[in-house]
């Protein structure tokens, strides 16, 4: 993708979609490039150059399994997403430009498959019994499958 | 499979489809054209005698014989898939499997579970979960003038473009009881024929206090949406991102929660004409366009149908 990288981990049938900075940070987790090098490369993308994006990117893709930490109190030391924000006084605009790890856990055959009845959660009618729903119960304010 | 083997069959063909080579056997003779109704779109004969996966149909023996015995079975390899007294329960269940086994194993092209429709030259995908409401979207995207390609699955080439794969239309009752199958035609549709690149990938559930109201997707996260829904997303990895790379540099992904589906559904033809015009006009604004667009035409046609029901 343009801007993204996406990342599939076939040992744990997860995909990732890294945004921008995050797929900068990890393109330099070689194990060779220091903070600095990392920083300057923000920087020169027009991206948030502060260590703490260095950290919440490491951490984002730490957490997806897509690197190794070196030094486990490092990692103690990451933040969440919204101390981050705090920290580097950035508006909820802005934070786009923050290092972004979606993931998903790839569906096996029998979840991408039809199915003949409705999970819970699916909005019924009517309310009751109710055959559409495969507890057979339809239920709730909102009416849906048990 | 050798109990299966060991019995008596008395007819049997063969047949292609997406690179695999399926074969049928029954215990009866003059079913051929009841069991080639069945098969996937896009299956042409085959004269193998030896195939990837093989289906076996024992037929019952009809009610009031005196014989016991009268289940209709059904089996995908050795493993029984219907068991019933209704044949065209049996037969729909065996139609179902082997969709799910083409969708799962096909050699040529990625299945992603998605109700698909064509307008104006480009494909709209509404990839989904059974359940999720694709199937009544799909229809009233059909009901308001777009093509019909599919209500079960979106079939990718290796250039991004989907193909039809035009099965009758499972309509679900409002309240409780089986889907129909429904050709298109009984809804005023036509079905696709050529295959198409793709203008929209929308990511929906239905929600009845909901309005459409999409968030516009990036194309890392339309192909997440993507693999979410492929049949095969852990046989094939990574190799379906350079075909959804390919889908996402003609497609934008809007995500939201869907109200009526025919408010949605105009709204919906009428963000993907406006998003053609602004290709023409104007290709850096386009991921601007979808949601703006589909609101307002929603609140044009809120007034207009007020009162058609729940509309899932």
């Amino acid at each position: 993708m343009a801007d993204e990288v996406l990342v599939y981990d076939s040992k744990r049938d997860r995909a990732h979609c890294l945004n921008k900075a995050a797929a900068l940070v990890w393109r330099h987790c070689d194990g060779r490039s220091s903070v600095q090098t990392v920083l300057k490369a923000l920087a020169a993308e027009g991206l948030p150059a502060e260590r703490a994006v260095v950290q919440l990117a490491i951490s984002e893709l730490a957490k997806a399994n897509l690197v190794e930490a070196v030094d486990p109190y490092e990692q103690l030391r990451f933040r969440s997403r919204r101390t981050m924000l705090k920290q580097l006084g950035l508006m909820a605009a802005a934070s786009v430009a923050l290092p972004i790890v979606q993931s998903i856990v790839a569906p096996s055959v029998a979840e991408a498959a039809s199915t003949a009845c409705a999970p819970p959660g699916t909005p019924c009618t009517p309310a009751g019994p109710n055959a559409a729903c495969c507890s057979n119960i339809c239920t709730g304010g909102s009416l849906t499958c048990l | 499979m050798e109990d299966l083997d060991s019995l008596r069959w008395a007819a049997g063909f063969s047949f292609r489809a997406y690179g695999l080579k399926i074969g049928f056997r029954v215990n009866r003779q003059g079913l051929d054209s009841q069991l080639k109704a069945l098969l996937p779109p896009g299956w042409s004969p085959s004269e193998a005698r030896v195939v990837d996966h093989l289906y076996s149909l024992r037929l019952g023996i009809p009610a009031g014989h005196p014989v016991v015995g009268q289940f209709h079975l059904a089996y995908s390899g050795s493993v029984q898939v219907a068991r019933s007294l209704d044949l065209e329960e049996t037969l729909e269940s065996l139609a179902s499997d082997l969709r799910l086994l083409v969708a799962a194993t096909a050699k040529t092209g990625v299945f992603v579970h998605a109700g698909v429709v064509g307008w104006k030259g480009r494909a709209i995908l509404i990839p989904g979960r059974s359940w999720s409401g694709k199937s009544t979207l799909t229809e009233a995207l059909v009901r308001a003038g777009a093509t019909y390609y599919s209500d079960e699955y979106a079939i990718l080439d290796a250039r991004g473009r989907v193909h039809p794969f035009a099965t009758p239309l499972s309509i679900r009752p409002e309240g409780p009881g089986r889907a129909r199958k429904t050709p298109v035609g009984e809804i005023g549709g036509t079905a696709g024929r050529r295959a198409l690149p793709v203008g929209l990938v929308i990511s929906t559930r239905y929600d009845p206090q909901a309005r459409w109201r999409p968030k516009t997707l990036t194309a890392g996260e339309t192909a997440l949406v993507l693999l979410d829904n492929t049949v095969a997303a852990r046989r094939l990895g990574g190799t379906t991102f350079g075909v959804f790379k390919r889908l996402t540099s003609t497609a934008i992904g809007l995500r939201g929660p869907r109200g009526d589906a025919t408010i949605t559904a105009d709204a919906i033809l009428q963000s993907l004409e406006r998003q053609a015009d602004c290709v023409q006009r104007t290709p850096r604004r386009i991921a601007d366009v979808p949601s703006t667009q589909s609101s307002a035409a929603s609140r044009a046609t809120q007034k207009r149908l007020h009162h058609r029901g729940d509309g899932r």
